[in-house]
C-alpha cells in the first residue's frame, strides 16, 4: 500500500470531471421526478393558477365596473380651436336639446295639441348651462374643477357632462393624441356669413382617438343633437314652403349640412394594467422556482441526502447543473399554466379588451414572452439555487428567500411607474430589464438592440449566479457552522481590532441604507413643505401638484417677501441636508467602530498620504468630471433629458440663488468626505479583510452606484454607471495610496467643481468660445486636455503615490 | 488500501480553534475491518470525512487504493462507500430509482448498474419494495436501501459512521451480517462507532481515538495484553481516566493550556 499510483491520463480517466450529456440528462431527470413529485410542487404549480387568477379577474372585474357605476355621468371633454366654433356649438347643442325635448313632448301628447308649435322656437335662454371655455390647453384639470357649474341637468345622471375647451394653437390631431380630450371639433362657417350666427356653420371634423371609448360617445353624442336640429329644420323649411321635395338652395340655408369624422390612431397606451400581466407572470414564475429551489438543495441536508451527493465524485456544477435544469423546468412549468389561466381568466372576464387592447395576443406575442420568461426563469433559478445553497435547513432557506422576494418586487414594481421606458442601463438592471421589455413585448414596440442586451445581460447574471452556487453548494462551512457567527458580530472585543470583519461592514451598511432614506425623507418635508407652497404660490397656482392647497399665508405675501423665505428655507434644506450626511455617514461607522472595538486609525486609513498621491487625486478630481459630463450627454435620451430639466429645472431656479459657499459646504464636500468616510473607510476596508482588493474595489463601488441610484429623490438610474465608476476611481486611489484622505480630495474637488460649474452655468454660457452650452458637448480641447490630467493623475497615484510601508503591513488581529 | 498518515484538523470559530483531530495516522488491508472509536466529539466523523475528501485536513494525508486525497479526490471517492445512520432516502424516489441515482453519481453503465442492484437488493432482502416510494418504507428498510446505496459502485474501500445509531436489535443484526459480508468479499473497512461492546465483536482490529489523538491501536489481544483489560469498555475508561490526569497537569501554574485561544473576531483563519 506504500507505493503512490499516479492520476490516471486524460485517455483511461473516465468520465468523471468531464460529465457527459447523458449523465446530466438522467441527474436532471432525477431531480425532476423527485420535485414533480411533490404535492407541494402541484399546489404551486397547478392549484394556484387555477384559483388564483379566476378570483382576481372577479375582483378586477367587480372593481372597473364599481367605478364604472360611479361615474355613471360620464364626463366628455370637448374641443376647439376658436372661441366663436365654440359659443357656436354649445348654441346649436342647446337647440338639439331644445328640440329633443319638444320632439319627445310632442310624442307624449300624441302631436294633437297645436300649442307646441309655438313654443317650438328654440329657446336659447332655457339652456345656460354649457359654457365654452378659454384656456391655453395646458390646464385642463385645474379648468375641470372650475367649470363644474356647467353640468348639464344636474338631476338627471344619466345625461353626459359636456365641458367644451378651446385650444389655439395645436393641432386638433395633436390634441387628441395628447389624450386630454375626449372628442375635437372643426367648425367651418359659410363665406359671406349670411346667416345670423349660430346657424351659419358649414361643416363639421370631428376627430377622436381610434381606441376611445369616450370620444365614440361624445362624437355620437354631438352627432345625434346636429342631426336633430338638422331634421328639425329641413321639416319646417318643408312646411313653410309646402313641398317636401325642398329645392337645393333652401336647403342650404345656414343648417349645417356637411359632417366627416377621423379617427386618429393613437398608439396602445402603456397602461400598468399591461405592466401587469408580465409583472404578474414574473412573480409568479419566481414563486414557481422557489420551492424547487429549496427542497433541492436545503432540503437535501435536511434529508441527510446531502451526504450522498457530495461523497460522490461528481463535481458540484454539475450537480447544481442537474437541479438548475429542474428548478428552470418548473419553473417554466409554473410560467405557462399561469400564463394560460391568465389569459383564459382575461377573456373570460372580457377584460382583453382593456389589457391587450384592439390587438389581442397573437401567438408570435405570447412566444417572445415565453422566451423572455425562459431566460428570466433560469436567470432567477440560478439565484435562488445560489441564495438556498447557504441554507442548512427548509426554514432558514425561507428566512433568506423572503427579503429577497420583497427585494425583487421593488424593481418590479418601479415598472409600474409611468414614464419608465426601456433604456441601454435599465436593460442591464435584473428583472426590470424582463418586466419591461415583457410590456413593450405586449405593446408592439421592441427595440431589437435593446432586446439582445437584456438577454445576454439576463444569462451573464444567470452564469454568474450558477458560479457561486456551485461553490458554496455543500462546502464544509455547512458542516462545521462556518467561521463567524452572528453572536460574535454583536460582542465586543477586549483588544482592539485593526479592520472590521465583513459581516460587520455589511451589517453597517444594511443599517445605514434604509437609515439614510428614511431620515433624509423626513428631512427633506421638514424643509421642504415650506419650499413647495412657496414655490407654488410664486408661479400663482393656488394648489400644489398632489391637489393640496397653498397656505394662504404665502399666497397673501409680497413677491419679495416670498423669494426671501424661499431662500431661508432652501438654506434651511441645504444645511440639514449636510447635517444628516454627516450624522449617518460619519457617525454612523465611527459607532460601529467604537463597538466592535477597531482601530479608528487603521480600520477608515487615516494615514498621511504622500505629496504626490494628494497631487494625483487632485489631478483626478479636476478632470474627471469631463467624462461624467460627456457620459450624461451621451446616455441620456432627450426625453429623459427634457424631463430630468423638468423635475429639476424648479429646483435648479432656487438653488442658483443660493450663495455658492453654502452648496459647496453641503452639497460638495459634506457628502464627498462623509460618504468617503463610511464607503471606502468603512466598507471596504471589511472587503478587503475578507477578499482581494479588485473583488473588494469592484463590490464597494457597485454599492457606491446603486447608493446613488436610490438616494436621489427620484430613482436616477442613469447615475448607477458614472457613479460606479466613480467608486472604482476612488477605490483603486484609496488601495494604491493606503490612505483614506487622497480620495476625500479628488472627491471633494470632483463634486465641487461640478457644483461651482452649475451655478456659474448662465455666465458660462456667455464665453461663447467656451462652446458650453446646455445639452452640448465639452469642446475636443477641454477633454483632451482632461484626459492628459487624468493620466498623469493616476500615474501620480499608481506609481508616485503609493503607500508607504508603514501602512503596509496592517496587522490582521489585536496586538 | 487505506493509509492515513499524520492527518489533523484544526477548526476556528469564535470560541478560538479546536484541535479536532491531532496527528492521525493508521493504515487498513483489504478484508479488515478497523474499529475507529471513541466517545461522543472525539474526531472519528471528522476523520472520515477528511479521508473521504469532504473536508481539508490542516495537514496531513490519506491515500486510498494508492491514491491521495490532497491530488486525486474523484479518483478517491470512486473507491470508497459510506454509510451512515444519519444519511436519509429520497422520500419521491423508489428505491430502484434512488440505486439508480446512486449510479449515476459514480458514472456507472445503467446497464451495468441494473445487475448490480438486483445482486444487492437479492443480498440485502429488498426486492419486494423496489417500486415503492421511500417514504413509505420503515427504518429497517430504508435502513438497508442506503446501505445498498454505498455499495453500488463496488467500493473497495468502506467507510461506516455509527452505522448502529437508532436502530434496534434487528437493524443491528442486518449491519453485523453485512459487515460480515464485506469482510468476506476482501474490503477494507474503517468502521467508526462509540459502541464498544459492538465494536468487539465487529472488528478486526481498533484504533481507541480521544480529544483528536489516536491513544491505543492493535488487535484486540494485542490490546489485552498491553492494557491487561479484559474488554475495550475497561481499556477506554483506562484511556479516559490517563488524559484527564495529563490534562491536569498541563493546566497546573505555569504550564500552557492544551488548545490555544485564537483572536476574539473569530474571522481568521489558521
Amino acid at each position: 500500500m506504500s507505493e503512490l499510483k499516479e492520476a490516471p491520463t486524460a485517455r483511461q480517466q473516465s468520465p468523471l470531471t468531464k460529465t457527459s450529456f447523458a449523465r446530466l440528462r438522467r441527474l436532471a431527470s432525477k431531480e425532476l421526478r423527485e420535485i414533480l413529485r411533490d404535492r407541494r410542487t402541484i399546489v404551486t404549480l397547478v392549484l394556484m393558477p387555477i384559483l388564483v387568477y379566476p378570483l382576481l379577474g372577479f375582483v378586477v372585474q367587480k372593481f372597473l365596473l364599481s367605478n364604472a357605476l360611479q361615474s355613471a355621468r360620464p364626463e366628455y371633454h370637448l374641443v376647439l380651436q376658436t372661441k366663436e366654433e365654440a359659443e357656436t356649438l354649445v348654441e346649436l347643442l342647446n337647440y338639439g336639446d331644445n328640440v329633443a325635448a319638444q320632439l319627445a313632448n310632442g310624442n307624449e301628447k300624441k302631436t294633437g295639441d297645436k300649442r307646441n308649435k309655438k313654443s317650438k322656437e328654440p329657446d336659447k335662454r332655457s339652456s345656460p348651462n354649457r359654457l365654452p371655455k378659454n384656456q391655453n390647453g395646458q390646464k385642463t384639470d385645474a379648468e375641470k374643477n372650475g367649470e363644474s357649474k356647467s353640468k348639464k341637468r344636474k338631476d338627471d345622471p344619466s345625461e353626459p357632462e359636456i365641458i367644451i375647451h378651446t385650444v389655439a394653437d395645436l393641432e386638433l390631431k395633436e390634441l387628441i393624441q395628447s389624450g386630454q380630450f375626449d372628442l375635437a371639433i372643426k367648425i367651418q362657417f359659410h363665406e359671406n356669413r349670411r346667416f345670423r350666427p349660430p346657424l351659419d356653420a358649414k361643416s363639421f371634423e370631428f376627430f377622436y382617438a381610434d381606441r376611445s371609448v369616450n370620444g365614440k360617445k361624445a362624437h355620437d353624442y354631438v352627432m345625434q343633437r346636429l342631426r336633430t336640429l338638422q331634421d328639425e329644420w329641413t321639416r319646417r323649411v318643408a312646411r313653410k314652403y309646402g313641398d317636401p321635395r325642398v329645392p337645393r338652395q333652401i336647403r342650404l340655408l345656414g343648417v349645417p349640412s356637411e359632417f366627416s369624422t377621423e379617427l386618429v390612431p393613437v398608439p396602445a397606451s402603456t397602461t400598468s394594467l399591461l405592466t401587469f400581466f408580465p409583472l404578474m407572470l414574473v412573480l409568479m414564475t419566481i414563486t414557481g422556482a422557489v420551492y424547487p429551489a429549496i427542497d433541492l438543495t436545503a432540503g437535501e441536508r435536511e434529508r441527510g441526502t446531502m451526504e450522498i451527493l457530495i461523497a460522490a465524485p461528481v463535481s458540484r456544477l454539475a450537480l447544481l447543473t442537474a437541479k438548475f435544469v429542474a428548478v428552470l423546468a418548473v419553473a417554466m412549468l409554473t410560467a405557462i399554466f399561469n400564463m394560460v389561466a391568465m389569459v383564459v381568466t382575461i377573456y373570460v372576464t372580457g377584460l382583453d379588451g382593456v389589457i391587450f387592447g384592439d390587438n389581442g395576443l397573437s401567438a408570435g406575442v405570447i412566444a417572445q414572452i415565453l422566451l423572455l420568461l425562459f431566460v428570466f426563469a433560469g436567470f432567477f433559478s440560478a439565484v435562488l439555487l445560489g441564495l438556498t445553497s447557504f441554507a442548512r435547513s427548509f426554514k432558514e432557506a425561507q428566512a433568506y428567500l423572503i427579503p429577497i422576494m420583497v427585494v425583487a418586487l421593488a424593481p418590479g414594481l418601479v415598472c409600474l411607474m409611468p414614464g419608465i421606458e426601456m433604456n441601454w442601463i435599465l436593460a442591464v438592471v435584473p428583472l426590470v430589464n424582463i418586466v419591461l421589455l415583457g410590456r413593450d413585448v405586449l405593446t408592439g414596440n421592441v427595440n431589437m438592440a435593446l432586446w439582445a442586451v437584456a438577454l445576454v445581460s439576463t444569462i451573464f447574471y444567470a452564469f454568474l449566479a450558477m458560479s457561486f452556487a456551485a461553490r458554496v453548494f455543500g462546502t464544509d462551512a455547512l458542516f462545521s457552522g462556518g467561521s463567524g457567527t452572528w453572536s460574535s458580530m454583536l460582542r465586543r472585543p477586549k483588544a482592539p481590532v485593526a479592520r472590521p470583519t465583513l459581516a460587520q461592514g455589511l451589517f453597517c451598511l444594511a443599517v445605514l441604507f434604509p437609515a439614510f432614506i428614511v431620515i433624509s425623507g423626513v428631512s427633506n418635508r421638514v424643509g421642504g413643505d415650506d419650499v413647495q407652497h412657496l414655490m407654488a404660490a410664486e408661479n400663482g397656482d393656488d394648489k400644489l401638484a398632489n391637489g393640496e392647497e397653498v397656505r394662504e399665508e404665502f399666497l397673501l405675501m409680497e413677491s419679495s417677501q416670498r423669494q426671501m423665505r424661499l431662500r431661508n428655507a432652501f438654506k434651511t434644506k441645504l444645511v440639514l441636508n449636510g447635517l444628516v450626511l454627516f450624522l449617518l455617514f460619519g457617525l454612523v461607522p465611527l459607532g460601529f467602530a467604537f463597538a466592535a472595538n477597531l482601530k479608528p486609525v487603521s480600520t477608515f486609513s487615516l494615514y498621511t498620504p504622500k505629496v504626490s498621491a494628494i497631487l494625483g487625486a487632485f489631478l483626478l478630481g479636476i478632470s474627471v468630471w469631463t467624462l461624467v459630463y460627456e457620459y450624461n450627454i451621451f446616455a441620456l435620451s432627450e426625453e429623459r433629458i427634457e424631463f430630468l430639466k423638468n423635475l429639476l429645472g424648479s429646483m435648479k431656479f432656487s438653488m442658483s440663488s443660493m450663495p455658492l459657499w453654502l452648496k459647496l459646504l453641503c452639497l460638495a464636500l459634506a457628502p464627498a468626505v462623509c460618504e468617503e468616510f463610511f464607503f471606502r473607510g468603512f466598507l471596504m476596508s471589511a472587503f478587503r479583510q475578507a477578499t482581494q482588493p479588485v473583488i473588494a474595489i469592484i463590490a464597494t463601488a457597485v454599492i457606491f452606484g446603486a447608493f446613488h441610484v436610490f438616494v436621489s429623490d427620484s430613482l436616477f438610474f442613469e447615475r448607477f454607471l458614472p457613479s460606479t465608476i466613480l467608486g472604482i476611481l476612488l477605490g483603486v486611489i484609496y488601495v494604491r495610496t493606503g490612505s483614506l484622505i487622497p480620495g476625500m480630495i479628488m472627491h471633494v474637488v470632483h463634486n465641487g467643481l461640478l457644483m461651482t460649474i452649475s451655478h456659474y452655468e448662465s455666465d458660462l454660457k456667455k464665453i461663447e468660445w467656451l462652446g458650453a452650452t446646455d445639452q452640448s458637448h465639452l469642446p475636443i480641447w477641454v477633454i483632451g486636455i482632461a484626459v492628459v490630467l487624468i493620466a498623469i493623475g493616476l500615474f501620480f497615484v499608481a506609481f508616485w503615490g503609493a503607500k508607504n510601508p508603514k501602512m503596509e503591513k496592517v496587522p490582521d488581529n489585536a496586538d | 488500501m487505506i493509509t492515513v498518515q499524520n492527518l489533523t484538523k484544526r477548526f476556528s470559530n469564535s470560541g478560538g480553534d479546536t484541535l479536532a483531530v491531532d496527528n492521525l495516522s493508521f493504515e487498513v488491508k483489504p478484508g479488515e475491518v478497523y474499529g475507529l472509536l471513541g466517545p461522543n466529539g472525539a474526531g472519528k466523523t471528522t476523520t472520515l470525512r477528511m479521508i473521504l475528501g469532504l473536508l481539508k485536513p490542516t495537514s496531513g494525508d490519506a491515500l486510498i487504493d494508492g491514491f491521495r486525497v490532497s491530488q486525486n479526490p474523484d479518483e478517491v471517492k470512486r473507491r470508497i462507500g459510506y454509510a451512515s445512520a444519519s444519511v436519509g432516502v429520497y422520500p419521491w424516489l423508489s428505491p430502484k430509482e434512488m440505486l439508480s441515482f446512486a449510479a449515476d453519481l459514480y458514472d456507472i453503465e445503467p446497464s451495468v448498474a441494473a445487475n448490480q442492484i438486483r445482486e444487492l437488493a437479492r443480498l440485502l432482502d429488498f426486492r419486494t419494495i423496489m417500486g415503492q416510494r421511500c417514504a413509505t418504507l420503515s427504518t429497517g428498510q430504508k435502513q438497508r436501501v442506503n446501505l445498498a446505496r454505498a455499495l453500488v459502485h463496488d467500493p473497495p474501500v468502506m467507510l461506516m459512521d455509527e452505522p448502529t445509531r437508532g436502530l434496534d436489535v434487528v437493524g443491528s443484526k442486518v449491519i453485523f451480517d453485512y459487515i460480515a459480508y464485506l469482510r468476506s468479499v476482501n474490503k477494507a473497512v474503517i468502521v467508526c462507532t462509540h459502541r464498544l461492546d459492538e465494536a468487539e465483536r465487529l472488528c478486526d482490529r481498533f484504533g481507541l481515538l480521544h480529544r483528536g489523538v489516536l491513544r491505543e491501536t492493535g488487535t484486540l489481544d494485542e490490546l489485552r495484553q498491553k492494557s491487561g483489560r479484559d474488554n475495550l469498555t475497561d481499556m477506554f475508561l483506562d484511556v479516559l481516566e490517563k488524559a484527564n490526569e495529563e490534562v491536569l497537569q498541563q493546566r497546573r501554574p505555569g504550564s500552557e493550556m492544551p488548545v490555544k485561544l485564537g483572536s476574539m473576531d473569530g474571522s481568521s483563519q489558521p
